[in-house]
């Protein structure tokens, strides 16, 4: 099994390259969440104004900000944090979504009606401001913030996860799982759960780009991670005051890695799909 | 005959829903509902192969998905080597200790295949939920030697579905059927979705099988050939009601039905031309709120009369082995076919 898997894994990466280059800068990315405050050259939060605003030298790769601190260590400090959220909150609400979603999309039914309706209210506010309004409501903390960003994402999943169950459960595999004894339980668990994954982790990786800029918007408004610590949002916002002025490294080099992250993301998606549907595999 | 049937279907229908349909012209919407399965009642002997013929939409598959009880019948009753299994909803009898007994074939095995199943898994699933008792290894040996049975050859056991050709999609479809050894088989046009040369092969491997395992079939088909070829009795049905039944011989060379008499004389055959040939008029009339009173072949059959418009022919006579639903039968003994 594991040794077929590594082989298809393989197979995938060498007949598509763009997904080899996903893989390897997820991986670096992946690097710096692990090891970032280690690899940092400097300090993140050690401010020194006699040296602000210092363009992109030997020293500073990337300059300093308004207070002197390198933007180059504190960009690479923050992928943990931005990261973490992002995982989190698209991995509560993937797990979520995809259960209750299969759930009434396989019993259909009144639960199904009204599971439905509530879905569609969820949708009709501005997502992003349902999400600022949780998080000024439960305070701003780490922990809301990613229960935030995982709520305005999970009528996504839901309809998504539905729709694809619902779909399939006349299908004639799941007949034919039934005739061999298989119960409800088993042939939503066994059956069309591992069916409809491919199509949802395709979801889930594209969201996560996503939920990154979320989690960065958030703060970027002053409604997430609190300033001193190293965030791509935040380090954004208190950049672009000084983009006018001319002082342009602050805010580029984390609106850098934010793109890169998502751009990453979005192309593992792809590789991602391949990787996981059996009618690719040779 | 003898002793009670292994199978006994007693007027069983299956109807569906439709949405209401408000007539032209205002007034109140109409309710409606489609009559798959209307009525019909027939038995079964043990090791006996049941073919049941009809075109497409005349309720065939239905019956079989009730007989298989992967659906439930609106009314009626379906009593199995004693047992009525009408009593138990389709949603529970996954669980039921006759699941394993009746098992079924599929018409197309590409879509009944799990994509994400190798040919083992595919196999073995069955014998492990339905056979008790058995080890991950007793299983996995089961399946292996299922596989033997219906000729696949080993080295596909880890393919997946779409690595298989047709021919072999449809055995991997039977061999998930047998593995579980069961006694009552419902294939649902097993051959259809294949090529003609494999057809051959499939169905063959389908008749050897009923003699090394003593199995019941229900050969659901289309191509009346096969039937022949394959069964001992034979079941017609048009628009949901069964219009003639018996031994297939008697049926093929002395058809009493008029819609029976088309569909046989339809069969292309080389030389025989011409000769008193059954020709039905126009398409079936709609299987949505279908008349009580009129035989379902009015409008298209060559030998109507007042009558046929009055009244549904019953189905009969009781107790003969070859039984139809004409008032005018036709009576053909002479003719060779």
């Amino acid at each position: 099994m594991s040794g077929a898997t590594l082989r298809h894994i393989r197979h995938v990466v060498a007949t598509n390259p763009v997904t080899l280059a996903a893989v390897l800068l997820f991986a670096a990315i992946l690097l710096a969440a692990l090891l970032g405050a280690r690899l940092a050259p400097l300090d993140p939060l050690q401010t020194d104004v006699a040296r602000a605003l210092r363009p992109p030298s030997a020293v500073n790769w990337f300059g300093t900000d308004h207070l002197g601190r390198d933007v180059f260590s504190r960009t690479l400090v923050a992928t943990r944090l931005d990261l973490l959220i992002a995982v989190s909150a698209v991995s509560l609400s993937f797990v979520a979504g995809c259960a209750v979603g299969a759930l009434t999309g396989y019993f259909g039914g009144l639960a199904d009606r009204v599971v439905g309706r509530l879905v569609d209210v969820l949708m009709a506010f501005p997502l992003f401001v349902l999400a600022m309004a949780m998080v000024a409501a439960l305070g701003n903390t780490v922990a809301n913030i990613i229960y935030a960003t995982a709520i305005i994402n999970l009528p996504f999943y839901i309809r998504f996860a539905r729709a694809e169950v619902n779909l399939r459960r006349a299908a004639g595999y799941v007949l034919s799982a039934r005739l061999a004894g298989a119960s409800d339980g088993r042939i939503l668990a066994r059956v069309l759960v591992p069916n409809i994954m491919p199509v949802m982790v395709v979801q889930m990786s594209l969201n996560m780009g996503w939920a990154i800029l979320n989690a960065a918007g958030l703060s970027f408004i002053g409604m997430g991670v609190k300033p001193p610590t190293p965030e791509w949002g935040i380090m954004v916002a208190q950049g672009a005051s000084h983009v006018t002025s001319g002082h342009w490294w602050v805010a580029l080099f984390p609106g850098l890695a934010l793109v890169v992250t998502v751009f990453a993301f979005n192309l593992l998606g792809d590789g991602l799909r391949d990787i996981v549907d059996p009618r690719r595999r040779t | 005959m003898t002793g009670e049937p292994f199978v006994e279907v007693h007027r069983l229908s299956r109807t569906f829903a439709l949405p209401a349909l408000r007539p032209p012209g205002g007034g109140r919407p109409v309710p409606r509902h489609l009559q798959a399965v209307d009525d019909v009642s027939f038995s079964l002997a043990r090791g006996q192969a049941l073919g049941l013929v009809g075109e497409s939409g005349c309720g065939k598959t239905t019956l079989a998905h009730i007989l298989a009880r992967l659906a439930d019948p609106t009314a009626g009753g379906l009593v199995f080597d004693g047992r009525d299994l009408a009593a138990v909803p389709a949603a529970r009898f996954a669980r039921d200790p006759a699941r394993r007994r009746i098992q079924m074939v599929f018409q197309d095995a590409t879509e009944a295949l799990n994509p994400r199943d190798t040919v083992l898994e595919a196999i073995a699933g069955p014998i492990r939920l339905l056979v008790p008792g058995l080890r991950g290894r007793e299983v996995a040996e089961r399946a292996a030697a299922t596989a033997a049975r219906v000729n696949l050859p080993p080295e596909l056991m880890t393919r997946f579905p779409h690595q298989l050709s047709g021919g072999q999609r449809a055995r991997v479809g039977i061999a998930r059927a047998i593995g579980v050894e069961p006694e009552l088989l419902i294939l649902d046009e097993p051959t259809s979705a294949l090529d003609v040369s494999i057809q051959a092969v499939v169905l063959k491997l389908l008749d050897r099988l009923r003699r090394e395992s003593a199995l019941t079939y229900v050969f659901v088909s289309h191509d009346l050939n096969v039937v022949r070829m394959l069964c001992d009795r034979v079941m017609v049905m048009y628009l949901g009601r069964l219009i003639e039944e018996g031994p297939v011989e008697a049926v093929f060379r002395n058809p009493r039905h008029p819609y029976t008499a088309a569909l046989i004389d339809a069969i292309p055959r080389l030389g025989a031309r011409g000769a008193a040939r059954e020709r039905l008029a126009g398409e079936p009339r709609s299987p949505v709120n279908p008349s009580p009173t009129v035989c379902r072949l009015v409008g298209r059959c060559a030998h109507e009369q007042a009558r046929c418009r009055a009244a549904m022919p019953p189905l009969g006579p009781e107790g003969a082995g070859h039984r139809h639903a004409c008032f005018f039968p036709l009576g053909r003994d002479e003719e060779p076919c």
